[in-house]
């Protein structure tokens, strides 16, 4: 394709794509400042002056900022653990001869294709059987346990780019294995380890279900929980309900950009298949 | 001969512990559990082994089969999903100005939650809304997408193949990445046309992705569209969008009928398992293996 | 220091092959042993067994005057350069160099002292804060050389090092690598299967086949009396040419196609075992360089007359390739790994390759005669494959 009006074609159907894919942000964001009659007048108007009442509104009738707080709280600590256990794992299954480590990973993978719901439904009897419903701790276990096959999987297709030959230098070289994974996997995988942590913090903070059924009382909600209620509740009021979906997609925004060159590099690099 | 003594490495079992300990007492035993609950009246409480009975009743109730279709139904999402992040990928790949940013902004959705997007789309679609605003300029507003069971099913369907092309492209780019180029130029050479190197040399060579992709999208649509279908529909109107995880979904936690659902979500990865393997052997992978 | 003492060591990988089979060899303190051989004749399995790298099947491995076999890597102090370098990606080269010094916990100030010196050794010095990406395969190989001898290991071990570089540079590696070992004066086993690289590097060389070790000595021993018709026909270069020939009942007289060589009583007398071949085929090894033009300078008893195909002039030395009515034994399947049948590998013309003086009055397509030395001629029995001395 190279005469210049296939290639300006080319660039206006990008374009367009990329409209539908900015577009709604621009949506949320736009309106999140508008009143609620303006919109109804005409949803494609642009703010004639900032008016934060949305935003006043949102935080007055449900604890939003609290719901924020709840999923970070559950998120980050399930994405360092999941992702550390990931790596740890792949890290056997790609360089230490081990009996069964086949074995052990294909059973992981098949586990991966279960349903959610399979593993969730006794896991939440259990749960509120124990009194622990509404508690924090099993809901970060639970998002660990769940995100560590795939981030095994994907772990142990990054690592395998690594030459064994280096990590049989560093055997060589003295280095236990502890030293090894410290030293030398994680550091040449560090890029790879990264784009996971990120998958999997996308993952467990754009969760609903999970969130719904475990944490569901108003002072543990996560945010998805609180959005999927805020719409039911506001759905005459739109610009209060797109504020909330700003903010609520806000963190995950603010990690893409400011990690897109690592993140897309990562993806890129066959690391998801 | 000197016998030295054979010290056990232990580190691999160590390292594999916090992962076994998780996956195992989090999701091997709760599949266990299912497993075995799926013969019971479980109700939470309370649990009878009633062999079969769970099962001959999902088979008797005729809700299941409308649900069943409506899964069905939404795996036309698939195809359009597959289009639409091969017409992306192969648009990006041509690098033309700016193609990086695009490549950037395609990815937005996938960052975003299936909630949002939900949100979002039926905001659009809601009576007096932008879409419906925009209609009425064509003289052919008020209609009520969300009310109506086919038009709410394109709803959600749009909804999905929006939030799932970013990825897509992300999986075709990488392996497009991986052809040689020294084909395109050869065929360049032999004065094919734009067209013909997509379809004789760009797709094949990524036949096994496109594979990859459906089968990954179709285990999506049967096992994940809870979120959409919760924010969107509802599952309504009627039962019109609700899918098989969605109904599973409320037959256990809002009905509180855990044996039933049980034996639902085992028939659900059943479904999902035979899908895959249809899949993979009626698409046998043509993926030219390049490299080492 | 130590010496490596390898005895009856045998590897079975977990697939059921036997890569290594009975191997024993014994590397002294300060000696630079080489184990040439063909591709896939178990020379890696073998340096990864002393390595530390892949279990010992059966057999005893001592390192100095310890028992080596279930000690790790670390703990045998061994040193290691790989075929691909494998240097640290995330390192520059001093760290590189330092990465073993470090995880022994020497003091950071004796670190930089030897990274300092080994970098000296090897010209490394301005490279020290590069990124081993950046640098040529010459360089790279300095650095995985560095990281060798930094540690001061007690023994030295080499799988194909320079076989990544370009020809001009692996000629001149071979002496740098050589003058280092010889200034860190450690036993070093060093694989490779280029038998020119083994013949010059070696204090000795094994030749390796199939995982049997079929002969370790010095170069010249190996090239001047080869143990087998392997031996023979890998090392040296030309290789040596091999007829399929018949000792005369009475042992004087080789039959070489339709040409009758006089060798004389003497030639019974130079190598006894030929007795029991009278009137018996066997293998006849001849040296390029032991193939001269038959003439005044150099009158022999027996002459063999050849086509001469082609000639190659190589300024000091005339390459002469001819060909005789006796059929060849092929060297080129010798490189397999299998067992294999040599004798069957028969042409119906046998060509061979003399090397001569460059003055020589040989034209191509035309006939010569060659001067032939029954104390020169090397034989080996057709089946066994053994020589016959
Ligand atoms: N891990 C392994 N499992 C099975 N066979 C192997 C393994 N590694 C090497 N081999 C086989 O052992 C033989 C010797 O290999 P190697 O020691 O690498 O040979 P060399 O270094 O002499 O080329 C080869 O035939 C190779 O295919
Ligand atoms: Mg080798």
């Amino acid at each position: 394709m190279q005469s210049r009006l296939s290639r300006g074609l080319v660039f206006v159907v990008l374009c367009l794509i990329g409209v539908t894919t900015v577009y709604p942000l621009l949506f949320m964001a736009l309106n999140s400042m508008r009143s609620t009659q303006a919109f109804e007048l005409n949803p494609f108007g642009l703010p004639t002056h900032l008016s934060l009442s949305s935003y006043s509104a949102l935080f007055s009738t449900v604890p939003f900022f609290q719901s924020i707080l709840h999923s970070l709280f559950v998120v980050v600590p399930a994405v360092i653990l999941a992702t550390f256990a990931s790596s740890l794992a792949a890290f056997v299954f790609t360089k230490v001869p081990i009996k069964m480590g086949n074995v052990l990973f294909w059973t992981m993978l098949m586990i991966m294709f279960m349903p959610g719901i399979v593993v969730l439904l006794p896991l939440y009897v259990e749960v509120a059987r124990t009194g622990l419903s509404n508690n924090f701790a099993p809901a970060i276990l639970i998002y660990t346990a769940i995100n560590i096959p795939y981030g095994t999987y994907l772990l142990r297709s990054n690592f395998r780019s690594i030459p064994d030959s280096v990590v049989e230098a560093a055997r060589v070289d003295g280095a236990s294995w502890y030293k090894i994974y410290l030293r030398v996997i994680l550091p040449i995988g560090k890029p790879g380890i990264i784009t996971v942590g990120i998958l999997t913090f996308l993952n467990i903070w754009n969760d609903l279900f999970i969130s719904l059924v475990l944490l569901h009382a108003p002072n543990t909600e996560m945010v998805t929980p609180t959005l999927a209620q805020l719409s039911g509740k506001y759905t005459s009021n739109i610009p209060v309900l797109m504020a909330g979906l700003l903010l609520g997609a806000l963190p995950t925004l603010i990690l893409y950009f400011a990690t897109a060159r690592v993140f897309i590099r990562g993806m890129l690099s066959g690391a998801v298949r | 001969m000197v016998k030295s003594r054979r010290r056990k490495n232990v580190f691999p079992y160590v390292a594999l512990l916090p992962a076994a300990v998780l996956v195992l007492g989090l999701m091997v035993l709760p599949i266990g559990a299912t497993i075995w609950h799926s013969f019971t009246n479980w109700d939470g409480v309370n649990s009878k082994f009633i062999g079969f009975k769970n099962f001959e009743l999902i088979f008797h109730n005729p809700i299941i089969y409308s649900v069943f279709v409506n899964s069905l139904i939404f795996l036309i999402s698939v195809p359009l999903i597959l289009v639409a992040s091969l017409i992306a990928a192969v648009l990006v790949y041509e690098k033309v100005l700016g193609w990086r940013v695009f490549r950037f902004l395609f990815f937005i959705p996938m960052v975003l939650s299936p909630v949002i997007i939900g949100v979002l789309f039926s905001t659009f679609f809601l009576p007096g809304g932008a879409v419906d605003q925009v209609l009425r300029v064509f003289g052919l507003g008020n209609f009520s997408w969300l009310g109506n069971p086919w038009s709410a099913r394109v709803v959600v369907i749009l909804a999905l193949v929006w939030a799932s092309f970013g990825f897509g492209m992300v999986v075709l780019l990488s392996a497009m990445s991986t052809v040689d180029t020294a084909l395109y130029d050869a065929a360049a050479i032999d004065g094919a046309s734009w067209w013909r190197r997509l379809r004789s040399i760009t797709i094949p060579m990524i036949s096994g992705s496109l594979q990859f992709l459906s089968v990954i999208n179709v285990i999506y649509t049967f096992t994940s569209l809870f979120a959409f279908v919760y924010v969107i529909t509802a599952g309504g109107p009627g039962f019109s969008t609700t899918t098989v995880d969605y109904y599973t979904y409320i037959t256990t936690f809002e009905n509180g009928q855990f044996g039933y659902g049980a034996a639902l979500a085992l028939l659900l990865f059943l479904i999902v398992l035979m899908l895959t393997i249809a899949q993979v052997k009626l698409f046998p992978n043509r993926e030219v293996q390049q490299g080492s | 220091m130590a010496s490596i003492s390898i005895e009856e060591v045998s590897k079975v990988y977990p697939n059921g092959f036997n890569a290594v089979r009975d191997l024993s060899l014994n590397v002294a303190e300060g000696e630079f042993m080489v184990m040439v051989g063909p591709s896939g004749c178990g020379k890696t399995t073998a340096l990864r067994m002393v390595a530390g790298l892949e279990e010992i099947t059966s057999g005893t491995l001592r390192i100095g005057d310890r028992v080596a076999n279930q000690l790790t890597s670390k703990e045998r102090d061994v040193a290691m350069v790989f075929q691909n370098y494998a240097l640290y990606p995330h390192m520059s080269v001093a760290e590189n160099i330092a990465f073993g010094l470090s995880l022994r916990k020497t003091p950071k100030v004796e670190i930089k002292q030897k990274v300092a010196e080994a970098a000296e050794i090897l010209g490394l010095t301005s490279l020290l804060d590069q990124k081993p990406g950046l640098l040529s395969g010459g360089q790279r190989q300095r650095v995985a050389m560095g990281r060798a001898i930094v540690r001061d290991p007690s023994i030295f071990l080499m799988d194909e090092p320079l076989s990544n570089l370009d020809a001009k540079l692996r000629v001149q590696m071979r002496t740098e690598v050589r003058r280092i070992q010889r200034r860190i004066g450690v036993a070093t086993l060093y694989v490779t299967h280029d038998q020119t690289e083994a013949m010059t590097m070696g204090d000795r060389v094994a030749v390796m086949r199939a995982g049997v070790l079929q002969q370790c000595d010095q170069p010249q021993v190996l090239y001047n009396q080869p143990a087998n018709l392997f031996v023979a026909a890998f090392i040296g270069s030309p290789a040596m040419n091999l007829f399929d020939a018949t000792l005369s009942e009475d042992g004087t007289t080789l039959r070489l196609g339709s040409q009758d060589l006089a060798m004389g009583e003497q030639l019974i007398q130079l190598r006894p075992g030929l007795a029991a071949y009278r009137g018996r085929r066997l293998v006849v090894g001849l040296r390029a360089e032991d193939l001269p033009v038959y003439g005044n300078e150099n009158a022999a008893q027996a002459v063999l007359k050849a086509h001469v195909e082609t000639t190659e002039n190589l300024g000091s030395e005339l390459l002469v390739h001819f060909s005789i009515d006796a059929a060849r034994v092929g060297g080129e399947n010798l490189g397999d790994t299998g067992e294999l049948e040599i004798v069957a590998a028969i042409d119906i013309i046998g060509e061979g390759v003399a090397r001569v003086e460059p003055r020589a009055p040989v034209r191509a397509g035309e006939d010569a005669l060659f001067a032939v030395f029954p104390e020169r001629l090397h034989f080996f029995d057709p089946e066994s494959q053994i020589a016959v001395s």
